[in-house]
């Protein structure tokens, strides 16, 4: 049984925000709810990177552990989910997630925080497949319909990776394998500089 | 006077009374369509048709490989 798992490839990510805008386009994801967002790691820094961060669907995931009510369930394939008929917005498995995947709509009557919301891996919840229940409280159902998560399919330079966790290792084996890594990778001398190579002297008779 | 009085007396308990009633119309109104029925718990039941390597997965694994 195949695995699901996401992957971002940090050598490639441009930070474009694609991937955030298509999940709450795909899933009408109501204001103040980012089921998906791009983080940048030493940012504005020579050696920046960003990251596409959402739910990883953990294989021990912390949030089921600590669900009080126990609404979160794992699919076949591996994709954590979880029931909004059953969950009671403790807000529990936000604090426990290391991702911060779990978003809490605030828009409730009364201020009050409202029903957990997080990335799907774009299978829906434990409504019937496709229904207009499972759209209205998870959004669509792509893995029903044979796609994967859209934000992993319209990456254009497929640095999010999202499907089976063994073509997905085999993609990126063959990525590292190719490119290098580190300072090997190809136009890393030209974006980011030699550390360890001497200074240029200027040139003589140069411009004035 | 007295009589003039009165009249007063009577629009002002009227206007009272209607808009009493259309408040709380409004708010009947409001609560109604909120929330749908609750839907049954359901419980998690493993997907039938779930992933499956269709064509349109196996095109986004080859355009993941340039």
């Amino acid at each position: 049984m195949a695995r699901m798992k996401f992957i971002c490839d940090t050598e490639r990510c441009i930070e474009c925000n694609g991937c955030v805008t298509a999940c709450k386009n795909e899933h009408e994801v109501p204001w103040g709810v980012n089921r998906r967002r791009v983080v940048a790691i030493n940012d504005g820094v020579p050696g920046e990177r960003s990251l596409s961060v959402a739910c990883m669907h953990c294989s021990d995931a912390p949030c089921m552990a600590v669900c009080p009510v126990d609404c979160f369930y794992r699919t076949d394939e591996g994709v954590v989910l979880h029931d909004k008929n059953l969950c009671i917005g403790c807000g529990y498995c936000f604090y426990a997630c290391p991702f911060g995947a779990p978003q809490f709509p605030q828009a409730g009557a009364f201020g009050l925080r409202g029903k957990m919301d997080k990335c799907t891996f774009c299978a829906g919840g434990p409504e019937e497949n496709g229904s207009e229940a499972e759209f209205r409280k998870y959004g669509r159902n792509r893995l029903a319909e044979g796609k994967l998560p859209l934000c992993a399919e319209v990456c254009s330079t497929k640095a999010l990776l999202g499907g089976d966790a063994d073509v997905l290792a085999d993609i990126y084996r063959q990525r590292v394998m190719t490119r290098g890594k580190g300072a090997d990778i190809w136009g890393w001398s030209t974006a980011y500089g030699k550390p360890d190579a001497p200074a240029q002297p200027p040139a003589a008779g140069g411009k004035s | 006077m007295t009589r003039q009085a009165n009249l007063k007396r009577r629009h002002f308990l009227l206007t009272a009374g209607v808009g009493g009633v259309s408040a709380a119309a409004a708010a009947v109104a409001m609560r109604a369509p909120a929330e749908p029925p609750p839907a049954t718990e359901t419980v998690a039941e493993p997907e039938r048709d779930g992933y499956r390597l269709t064509e349109h997965v196996a095109s986004y694994y080859r355009t993941a490989r340039v």
